[in-house]
Parts: C-alpha cells; sequence; structure tokens
C-alpha cells in the first residue's frame, strides 16, 4: 500500500502549471453572448502555436474544406463558434501535461477516452435539455486526475493500475484500494486550479458517484457518468481489457433519456469521437 | 490478416498466407482466391484454421458470426455490470446499434 494524503495530492495540484492565460481569455470570449470575433482573433495571435494546431485540424477533410482554413477567421467561418471554442479547448488541455510514456499507462489512449467522453456528453446534453458546452469541458477532464496521478507520483499510480489489472476491477476502485483516494477527487482539485466553473468541477469529483449524495443530485456528474459509461462501452480507446462501469440506474432515470434516444446517438458519438481523435494527431 | 476456423471461410476470400500442412509442406500459397471446391478439400485434409485477408474475412463473414462476436466481445466489455439492471438496458443499446450497424 502506497496511500496518499489529500495535503500531498493538493501540494502537487498547486504546482502544476496552470492553462496558458490566453486560454482562459479566449473561453471568456468564446461565451460572451455576442463573441467578439475580431477579438478572438487577436486572443489568437498571442499564442501561435495554439492557433497552428487548430488550424491544422481545422484543414482536415473531416470540416470540408481541406488546406483552404488560412486563418482564425476562416476557422470561425468554416467550423462555427462552437466547435472552435471546443477545439481550442481540447487543444490547450491535451498539451497540457508533458509526454509519459510507459508499459503500464497509455497517455494517447487516455486523450482518445476524454475526447470520446467530451463529444458523448456534448451529443447526449443535447438530448437532455442541457449546457453542451460545460459538458465537453467535464468530459474532457473528467478523468485529468489520472494524469495528475500519473506524473506527480508515477510509482503509486503504477501500483494502482498493476493492481486494477489484477483484481479485474474499476480504476477508481483500484485508487481508493491502493492510494486512499481516486483520480475523480484529484481531477476536481486541477480544474479548480485551472478556474473552471464549480458545476464542472463538481460533475468530475462525482462522475464515478453520480448517485453518491441521492439528497443533492448533480445532474452534469449524471450525464458525465453516462458519458463515460458510453465510451467504454462503444470501445473506443482500443484497450483490448476495455471494461464498462457499472451504470447507475438513479443517474439514468434523472436525466430523462428514453433508451431508443439514447440509441440513435450512439452512431453520432462513435463518428465524433473518431473525428475529435485527430486532434491528437495534429 | 485474420486467422479464422475453417467453417467461417468461404469462396472468394484470399489466403493472407501460406497455408501449410504440419511437416511444412505448402498445401496453398499466399494470395490464392478460396473455392467451395479446395474448402471442401482443406476439410478433408483436416485443416482446422486458416488466414484470409482481414477486409475480405469480415465482407464475407456471414451475419450469425458477425453476431457472435459482437455479443461475445460486449459479454467481456460489460462483466462488471452482472445484476445490474440499468447496465443490461445500456448492453442492450449498444448491442442493437452494434446489429444495426452490421
Amino acid at each position: 500500500m502506497s496511500t496518499l494524503s489529500i495535503d500531498e495530492v493538493t501540494r502537487s495540484v498547486r504546482q502544476l502549471p496552470s492553462l496558458p492565460a490566453v486560454v482562459a481569455q479566449l473561453l471568456d470570449l468564446f461565451s460572451a453572448d455576442n463573441p467578439d470575433c475580431a477579438a478572438i482573433g487577436h486572443a489568437f495571435d498571442r499564442d501561435q502555436a495554439l492557433a497552428a494546431r487548430v488550424l491544422r485540424v481545422a484543414n482536415s477533410p473531416f470540416y470540408g474544406m481541406p488546406g483552404q482554413v488560412a486563418s482564425v477567421h476562416n476557422a470561425i467561418v468554416v467550423l462555427g463558434l462552437r466547435n472552435l471554442r471546443n477545439l481550442t479547448l481540447a487543444a490547450a488541455v491535451t498539451t497540457s501535461f508533458p509526454a509519459f510514456t510507459s508499459d503500464w499507462f497509455d497517455q494517447k489512449g487516455f486523450w482518445q477516452h476524454s475526447l470520446a467522453v467530451a463529444q458523448g456528453a456534448d451529443v447526449l446534453a443535447l438530448r437532455a435539455g442541457m449546457h453542451q458546452e460545460s459538458a465537453f469541458t467535464a468530459g474532457l477532464l473528467h478523468d485529468i486526475g489520472r494524469l495528475v496521478l500519473v506524473t506527480c507520483f508515477p510509482a503509486q499510480a503504477r501500483e494502482a493500475v498493476l493492481h486494477q489489472r489484477e483484481q479485474d476491477c474499476d480504476t477508481a476502485e483500484a485508487e481508493q484500494a491502493v492510494l486512499g483516494l481516486d483520480h475523480a477527487m484529484v481531477g476536481a482539485a486541477l480544474a479548480r486550479r485551472w478556474k473552471f466553473p464549480a458545476a464542472v468541477q463538481q460533475a468530475i469529483a462525482r462522475h464515478h458517484a453520480a448517485a453518491g449524495d441521492a439528497q443533492a443530485p448533480d445532474t452534469l456528474a449524471d450525464l458525465l457518468h453516462l458519458a463515460d459509461v458510453t465510451a467504454h462501452a462503444l470501445d473506443l480507446s482500443g484497450d483490448p481489457h476495455e471494461r464498462v462501469p457499472r451504470l447507475d440506474g438513479g443517474a439514468w432515470h434523472r436525466l430523462g433519456l428514453q433508451w431508443s434516444a439514447y440509441g440513435a446517438a450512439l452512431r453520432d458519438i462513435e463518428q465524433r469521437s473518431a473525428d475529435a481523435g485527430r486532434l491528437l494527431a495534429a | 490478416m485474420n486467422l479464422i476456423p475453417i467453417e467461417h471461410a468461404r469462396a472468394d476470400m484470399v489466403l493472407a498466407d501460406d497455408l501449410r500442412r504440419s511437416d511444412n509442406q505448402p498445401i496453398l500459397a499466399s494470395g490464392t482466391r478460396l473455392t467451395d471446391a479446395l474448402l471442401e478439400t482443406l476439410r478433408e485434409r483436416g485443416v482446422t484454421s486458416l488466414s484470409v485477408r482481414a477486409e475480405e474475412s469480415v465482407y464475407v463473414m456471414d451475419k450469425e458470426a458477425q453476431r457472435q462476436q459482437v455479443l461475445e466481445r460486449l459479454s467481456y466489455l460489460f462483466r462488471g455490470n452482472a445484476g445490474n439492471i440499468t447496465g443490461q438496458a445500456l448492453f442492450r443499446a449498444v448491442y442493437e446499434y452494434r446489429m444495426g450497424a452490421l
């Protein structure tokens, strides 16, 4: 056993780099009632690496204008503001941690899963009448605590991964058994440090135990839980040992979705997740 | 390349590898297009599996074999949802989606 204290983890989270200020500025600009496209263009001028990455994806055949999106302004026209906002966030977050290579943690598979959950949360939020941007953000960040543990406490994180494989249990369960805490709580701490909204922080903290507090249900946590389970059920991360976490009945019923509508959304989720994976190659 | 049981092999599939006897003597060369007569001969010779080009094996594999494959993978994925009614409903939704796509 290599338990970690909450204080230890909190100290490590405080030492992690912030997201670039330009990303926070861009998210604010995108969420304005009448987004100022010129200001968005100027903000991208301050981070050319981010702009280049976003434009590489905008120029992929998926968006229908390969090689023709020369500027952020073009990207706004071709992708639309909401897609550009999500792409920008994904481009920033997926490069926020250094590459980590090991035989026990697949960082690319990790991001593939995170992008799939972001896309799934976005699609399901539309069906459930919920705020899609919050859903996408929470989906993208839902497992970020795993990356914190892997980066800051690799020996302990490895032990938890090996325990999970030996016991064939869920990741959070293995982390609780080995570390005494799990990635959901750590991820929420990082989302707080990165100044994401409180609703997103809370949904990340509760995405494995959506029904944990039946007195204070949290539909964003419920949605995130369903999107996470869905990404596992669609087998999207290429893990031969994939395992679908238990879907919580309370979370499902609170969302008010019908199985037929859910089934009809699966193709969209699968297609968009495959497209989102292009970001990792850009 | 896809190693499949001979029961799933069909005429028009193309061998991805040389097919050899247990003493390594060649029977058919890689690239050979299978026919019903060849398959019959292979069965008589006791061949139980063979490697065919993946895209063709998927194309020709009959629906029942694909259904079995989907069911086996989903049962493995959902192994942690035993006794969970909502999890079983999710299983059905994903199964129907996969079968609809075949």
